[in-house]
């Protein structure tokens, strides 16, 4: 017997009853598609510029760390 | 393990081909918004959808390639409706729209208009009672039983051990019997 095999005859029942939900099933708008494609797009955009600031904001912070952690290390 | 068809698309889309990526998201937005709209209902899953792709997008490069590209953006849409399904009670779905009544008239070619007012009568009554199970529940319930995705393809989808899912689904189905026993409307589900 196939595991997924219904056991009782109320859950055969309920498969044809689920069955009915795929006949008419929720679509979603165009709208949705172009709403993505365009956020995906905008994103790309911004996505590299975004990362190599982080990066420079990165750098800046860990070059700030060691020149005053230096001249703390010097100070004492 | 099947060969993706998707894998070529996905290729280009790491690219940065952004028409691999608009014909990624042609390829399955059906799939990402009926799970989503089964889980959160239809008007968040306008949003869950958008988040679904946007996160798959952004994570592209983090795509192994392990399973089926379906199946990765499928686990991300499961998460995104769960996250949503969270933060608010889900709405039952509603009766299709105006906009969809040609879809409607199609698939009713066959029925007389009472049957089918009949038939869209039951079909939204199940949705609200499908609403009524847990998310984790309801997400099983609809990959198996709606979408009719395998075993396998669900415990990838949810990140959960095969035996959890089938667990899962069994009580899934065990609860929906027993709220639908307990409604008015007659399901005719032998005890």
């Amino acid at each position: 017997m196939n595991d997924d095999a219904p056991a009782s005859t109320a859950e055969q029942r309920l498969q044809q009853h689920l069955l009915v939900l795929r006949e008419e099933p929720p679509r979603p708008s165009q709208a949705l598609t172009t709403r993505i494609v365009r956020q995906a797009r905008w994103q790309r955009v911004v996505r590299e510029p975004l990362r190599a600031a982080g990066r420079l904001l990165s750098a800046a912070i860990s070059g700030f760390a060691v020149v005053t952690g230096l001249r703390r290390r010097a100070g004492q | 393990m099947t060969a993706d068809p998707d894998r070529a698309l996905v290729v280009r889309a790491r690219r940065g081909d952004p028409a691999a990526f608009d014909a990624l998201v042609a390829r399955h937005r059906d799939v990402v918004f009926r799970v989503a709209a089964r889980i959160v209902g239809r008007d968040e899953a306008h949003d869950v959808s958008q988040d679904a792709f946007l996160r798959a997008f952004n994570r592209l490069d983090g795509f192994r390639g392990e399973g089926t590209f379906r199946a990765w953006l499928l686990q991300i849409t499961h998460n995104a409706a769960l996250r949503a399904a969270e933060r608010r009670l889900p709405e039952p779905l509603e009766p299709e729209g105006v906009e969809e009544a040609g879809a409607i008239a199609e698939s009713a070619v066959a029925r007389t208009p009472v049957a089918e007012l009949e038939a869209r009568e039951r079909r939204r009554r199940l949705e609200a009672k499908i609403a009524l199970l847990k998310p984790q529940h309801r997400a099983v319930l609809v990959l198996r039983d709606v979408e009719g995705l395998s075993y396998e393809e669900i415990a990838a989808v949810t990140e959960a051990p095969l035996g959890s899912v089938k667990g899962r689904l069994n009580r899934a189905r065990g609860e929906l019997i027993a709220i639908l026993r307990a409604n008015t409307y007659d399901w005719e589900l032998p005890r």
